[in-house]
């Protein structure tokens, strides 16, 4: 802590970093990366001191501290994804890796879910491409605020997209036979 | 065959397409993916990778945590300014409970005057647009060159214009974003890559790179990512 700077100064950011760190380890560690061998403390404690350090030995500026925090959260989050990668695919290869999507055991309702599946996405590949983009990642997992957030779109935007491609698939896979119930 | 919106959502639940891809080999890296996320690809590449995302669970529940950081990073940082004072200012001492006294009242009502102006210039100031807060607010600061095209790394030199500043700063960013350089005050609006950046740089690489105009009143304004090829 630099001289000049007050307990008043220090404690908010210190805080702040602490509850931030504990909040990205924790959004990493949601993704399987436990398996792998990611602990949260580790991760939390890396970003907390990586940028309290600079923080320390610069000038103390946050102005000059956010481009540092993209550098720190970007390296942190790629770092974290290429071994969760690396593991992956070793266990992959020889056959440890027991990850299955949610309700995708090996029940008797596995092909008529294949079949669903394959209808779906044939229909999807119909829509306008703006509106077949939003339905895809929807269909892939994401939330229509992720959606927002990767496209750089107003939620409206979105929300306008979705609901006309929803409709837009009812339309045809009833057109086809396979008519959607609300 | 009939479909329920309960079906769709099993769908949703299955994530997609399930590929089995062992290596991964056709997936975007994470780089790219997290550059998606930030809006720092050409319309193009993007067009590309959110194409694949829509077929794959694997590479899509990472751009799930990749977005989920950068939500709690926007968070921080929006933290981080409304907390902490800008440097060189003090922010009030905590005193004990003061015992009442008759002439504090006059005081207490002056008091309540500042506090209501100090709270009219805070909302102010919160609310109008600040330059040095948000890329693209406030005077326009554009990069000319490199960008999109290949450059060659001889003689690479970094162009842009904007307003008048004191000076600026340019910083130079590998695939990863890792920063390779940043540049003392510069005063005009161009400066040639000196060689111990062009050192650590490789032919056929992406870069990236971004100024920063630190006007006369101390405000900054920040360019956006700046996105360069080098040749062979």
């Amino acid at each position: 802590m630099s001289p000049t700077e007050s307990p008043a100064e220090r404690e908010p950011v210190e805080r702040i970093l602490a509850r931030f760190s504990h909040l990205v380890a924790a959004r990493i560690n949601a993704f399987r990366f436990r398996d792998y061998g990611l602990e949260q403390a580790d991760l939390a404690q890396d970003i907390f001191v990586r940028i309290w350090e600079y923080y320390e030995k610069n000038d103390k500026n946050i102005r000059h501290l956010e481009s540092y925090i993209y550098r720190v959260v970007n390296s942190v989050v790629i770092d974290a994804i290429k071994r969760a990668r690396k593991e992956g695919a070793a266990l992959r290869r020889l056959g440890r890796d027991t990850y299955e999507p949610p309700n995708a055991s090996g029940s008797k309702g596995d092909e008529y879910k294949h079949r669903l599946r394959a209808t779906v996405l044939g229909s999807v590949k119909q829509l306008k491409p703006s509106r077949r983009k939003v339905v895809g990642l929807y269909l892939a997992g994401l939330t229509l605020d992720e959606i927002t957030a990767l496209m750089n779109w107003k939620k409206t935007r979105t929300n306008n997209l979705f609901y006309r491609g929803l409709e837009d698939l009812k339309r045809i896979l009833a057109a086809e036979g396979d008519a959607h119930e609300d | 065959m009939k479909i329920s919106l309960s079906d769709l959502e099993d769908i949703v639940a299955t994530g997609g397409e399930n590929r089995a891809r062992p290596l991964r080999d056709d997936c975007p890296s994470p780089e790219q993916l997290a550059l998606c996320a930030r809006s720092a690809l050409s319309k193009k590449e993007k067009s590309v990778i959110t194409g694949h995302l829509m077929t794959c669970r694997d590479c899509a529940a990472e751009v799930k945590t990749i977005l989920a950081v950068f939500a709690e990073e926007s968070r921080l940082i929006r933290d981080l300014q409304d907390s902490v004072p800008a440097p060189g200012k003090k922010q009030p001492q905590a005193t004990g409970s003061p015992r009442w006294h008759p002439a504090w009242k006059i005081a207490s009502a002056v008091s309540a005057v500042v506090l209501l102006a100090a709270l009219g210039i805070v909302l102010v100031s919160r609310f109008a647009p600040r330059a040095d807060r948000q890329r693209g607010a406030g005077p326009a600061l554009a990069l000319v060159s490199p960008v999109n095209n290949a450059f060659s790394l001889g003689g690479l030199k970094f162009t842009w214009r904007g307003p008048a500043a004191k000076y600026h700063i340019i910083e130079v960013f590998d695939a990863s974003l890792k920063l390779l350089w940043r540049s003392a005050g510069v005063a005009g609006n161009e400066v040639t890559a000196p060689e111990e950046l062009t050192r650590r740089m490789k032919p056929k690489e992406t870069y990236f790179w971004v100024v920063t105009a630190v006007l006369g009143d101390e405000s900054r304004v920040k360019s956006k990512l700046g996105e360069f090829k080098t040749k062979d």
